[in-house]
Parts: C-alpha cells; sequence; structure tokens
C-alpha cells in the first residue's frame, strides 16, 4: 500500500454533555511514511482541514437560534458568514412532499461563525416517542435513548494553502428526525429536522491552528479532524 | 484515544448497460470513522420504452436504501425510512427542500430519494449525468445511523431550458426511523450495505440506471473510540 495524501489527525469524543470542544495544536502534528519519515502538519503541508461530525443536542428546542451552534479559529473577532438554511424557524411544520424554499442567515465582522438553524434539538417536546425495542445483540434500549435520537451530521471544510490568505470555510449540516405519530398518517409534521449549508471566514487573523465548535446548548458527539497534504506523506495504516 | 489513518475504497460496482435498476454494495466493512458514498452517473429517462416518463417534466432523482433494509433484503421488514431532501433549481431564487419522497404522502417510506431532476426528452443525454457524495460518521457504532448527501449535475439541454429546468444542487439526510418497531433496532445496526437505484415511475415500475453509472464506498479514518453493545442505554 503506497503512501497517501490523508491523515486523520483528531477524534474529540463528548460522551457527556458539554458546550463546546477544541481541536488544538493542529499544526503541530506529524504525518508519518511507510519509511517512518516525518512532515510537519502545518498550513503549507497539509493545506486541508476537513472536519466531519455528528452531534445530538440536548435540548428540546426544535430551533437552536443561529448563535446557538458556531464555530471559529484561533480568532474570535471579524468572522463573516453566510448560510442557506431549511428550519423550524421558518418552517414550522413540514407536509410530506411538499416543497418550501429555504431561508438564509448572515453576519459580518461577528466572534464565529454560526450555523445554528441548521440544526435542532434532539430531545423534542411533544413527540410521540416509540416504545422499547430489543437491539440486535439482546439488549434492550428504551425510546429516549441517546442511541435512537436524531443525529445531526456535519462537514466543515477549507483549503489553506497561504498563512497571508483570507481562509474560505464551507460548510454543510443536516438532520432528519423520526416522529412515531407519522407512520402512516399525512399532514404536517413539526419537528422534522433541519438543514444548512454556507460559508464563511476570518480577516482578523486567519489562523486556524485551534478550532473551537461550540453551542448555547451542551452536546454529546463524535468529531473528526481529517487534514489532507499535498504529498503521499502518510502511510495507510 | 488512538486514531489511524486508515484509508480504502471498500467496494465499487459500475453498470454496464442500461437496463440496470439499483446499483449495491452488501458486506461494507464498518470499522472506519466515516464512509463516503459516492454515485456517479445518469437515470436513463429513456427506459427502452418500459417506464411510464414523460419527457419535459420534472422528474424524481436517485433511491437510496441501506442498512440491508429493502425488498427482499435481509432486513426487509425494516424499510422504513426518513427523507429529507432539497434541491437548487433555476426556476426558484433559492433551495427548495421536502420531507418524505414524491411517490408517498406519508413521512416514513419505503426508501429515500434525492436528485430531483428536468427530463427533457426520450433521448439519452449525457448532460443528465450527476454525482452525489454521502457521508456516514461512525458507521460501526450502536446508534441510529444518518447519511448526509449532497451533489450536483443536470446542465440544462438548451440555453432557454437553463432559465427553469436545471437543477444545480441537491442535499439531504437519510435515515432508517429509530422508533419505529419495525426499522429501530436495524436503525442502531451497523451500515453495512447500501442500495441505489433508479426510482420508479408514476406506475410503480423501476427506472433504469444509463450505462456507466457507479456506486462506490470508501472508508476513511480509523477511532479506538466507538461505542458499542449497550454503552448509553
Amino acid at each position: 500500500m503506497a503512501d497517501q495524501q490523508w491523515v486523520l489527525e483528531t477524534h474529540l469524543q463528548a460522551n457527556n454533555a458539554v458546550s463546546s470542544v477544541t481541536f488544538s495544536s493542529n499544526n503541530s502534528q506529524y504525518a508519518t511514511n511507510q519509511a517512518g519519515n516525518t512532515t510537519l502538519l502545518d498550513y503549507p503541508n497539509a493545506p486541508v482541514f476537513r472536519i466531519h461530525f455528528k452531534v445530538q443536542f440536548q435540548t428540546s428546542a426544535n430551533s437552536l437560534g443561529s448563535s446557538n451552534f458556531y464555530f471559529h479559529g484561533n480568532y474570535q473577532s471579524s468572522n463573516d458568514f453566510v448560510y442557506d438554511y431549511a428550519s423550524a424557524t421558518s418552517n414550522t411544520t413540514m407536509t410530506p412532499n411538499s416543497a418550501v424554499g429555504t431561508s438564509r442567515d448572515y453576519g459580518y465582522s461577528t466572534g464565529n461563525q454560526q450555523l445554528g438553524y441548521g440544526s435542532m434539538g434532539s430531545q423534542f417536546t411533544n413527540y410521540n416517542w416509540g416504545t422499547a425495542v430489543t437491539d440486535l445483540d439482546g439488549n434492550s434500549v428504551a425510546s429516549t435513548s441517546r442511541r435512537r435520537g436524531a443525529w445531526c451530521t456535519g462537514w466543515f471544510e477549507n483549503h489553506f494553502p497561504d498563512q497571508a490568505g483570507y481562509y474560505p470555510w464551507h460548510y454543510h449540516l443536516g438532520i432528519v428526525t423520526d416522529q412515531q405519530a407519522d407512520n402512516s398518517a399525512s399532514g404536517p409534521t413539526p419537528d422534522w429536522g433541519a438543514w444548512c449549508i454556507g460559508a464563511g471566514g476570518c480577516s482578523a487573523g486567519p489562523y486556524i491552528d485551534t478550532i473551537t465548535i461550540g453551542s448555547g446548548y451542551n452536546f454529546i458527539g463524535d468529531f473528526f479532524l481529517f487534514r489532507g497534504m499535498n504529498g503521499n506523506y502518510q502511510a495507510n495504516e | 484515544m488512538t486514531v489511524k489513518s486508515k484509508f480504502y475504497t471498500l467496494g465499487s460496482v459500475e453498470t454496464t448497460n442500461s437496463s440496470t435498476n439499483y446499483l449495491q454494495l452488501s458486506g461494507i466493512n464498518t470499522d472506519f470513522a466515516v464512509l463516503r458514498f459516492v454515485f456517479n452517473g445518469m437515470i436513463d429517462h429513456s427506459g427502452g420504452g418500459t417506464t411510464n416518463v414523460a419527457s419535459n417534466q420534472w422528474q424524481q432523482g436517485v433511491s437510496i436504501q441501506f442498512q440491508g433494509a429493502w425488498t427482499a433484503g435481509p432486513n426487509a421488514s425494516a424499510a422504513k425510512y426518513r427523507n429529507h431532501q432539497c434541491w437548487q433549481a433555476s426556476n426558484s431564487a433559492n433551495w427548495q427542500h421536502s420531507v418524505g419522497v414524491a411517490a408517498h404522502s406519508y413521512s416514513v417510506t419505503p426508501y429515500c430519494e434525492i436528485g430531483r431532476q428536468y427530463y427533457h426528452s426520450g433521448n439519452v443525454d449525457s448532460s443528465e449525468r450527476f454525482t452525489l457524495e454521502g457521508i456516514c460518521v461512525m458507521p460501526g457504532n450502536n446508534q441510529s445511523k444518518q447519511i448526509l448527501w449532497k451533489g450536483s449535475g443536470t446542465s440544462p439541454a438548451s440555453n432557454y431550458q437553463g432559465t427553469s429546468y436545471s437543477c444545480s444542487g441537491w442535499a439531504g439526510e437519510t435515515k432508517l426511523d429509530a422508533q419505529n418497531s419495525a426499522s429501530a433496532a436495524v436503525a442502531m445496526s451497523p451500515m453495512d450495505s447500501i442500495r441505489i437505484g433508479a426510482g420508479w415511475d408514476s406506475a410503480g415500475t423501476p427506472k433504469t440506471l444509463g450505462v456507466f453509472s457507479s456506486l462506490t464506498v470508501f472508508g476513511e479514518g480509523w477511532t479506538s473510540d466507538v461505542q458499542t453493545g449497550n454503552d448509553w442505554s
């Protein structure tokens, strides 16, 4: 197996609810190839930052509010962002196979890049939870178990070849939920989910050696930072 | 916690004709941080005259099923899906979105669907080719799984049609219902199989994929910390 261009640099796991997670020292770690040679994961060698995650917000709010889910690099100032979204903020209910338009939110020179309208809480109110089920391993799993809660999946990415440049994050996330009451009936569905796609950057200082992802609501989840390099510097492990 | 830079192409399948209804990958290794699914191809709406697909109409995109939850699949009875799809069409100023699928009037459906497109003519048109890419984070853990999708394709067949009848982007989320008693247990099982098909016409007849449509799955990264068994119950 040849050396490759991608590294999984960090896994952050929040099994207990937290208000933020932080990827730190992103540019002082190393890739190692099959020959044992190391390459520093700095901006020139590893210009692509790719974050994949899944998250559950521990709230019954079906709309988080834009600033209640955010991220930023080293600087908490001069962040700009814009994103198109679909959420209970603008579409309180959704009727199956009935198309509606999305909305847009943006900010200029703020403390962080926001995407709260693109997600929602996973502890739904007025929600017809199902019954306990037995999983394939024989364990009984309660309807409200976090194992069965709706997860929001996310993707942040940028390409950072030049520290003097204005780094362009783009991001995409979404969550679709599962209301037992809608098993067979048609009709509007509250707490249906949320989604967004957007972009942003920071002009104060384009450094992302530290990346913080936070919320006004506590959350659980798994967050992975991948780095794309400009050469085959990493052994396939 | 330990992470490894483990990256593999785990499976790939491609059509060699225009009579294939779906592409399927099974037995996918889920011992990865992320699975990435890539569909590249088209729906052959000409259908060889076998399907009721009229030209110059909006058509639905590909059907998406996974975790063996499809007709005659190992988890056929668990085919209780949740779907949210988005599309950026040139006849609307902003992204559009909906829940469910076009052929069913309820929220829990027997498949998912993403990639609404305008079908111009009775000819196979290579401009109708498109790509969908999806990620599943922690595909082997003990929790309900979701795939986040985005994609693009379908150039207009003419300048005129480009003004109103093309889609430039798609996105969405697909999952098995984790509350429905028929699907909840499978929803928490590994994301070890996927089937992407051409969908069905208005009469319920399966449509076909265009030649050289492909489906590939990649495994990306590995972590030592994966919730298994009955963690978190």
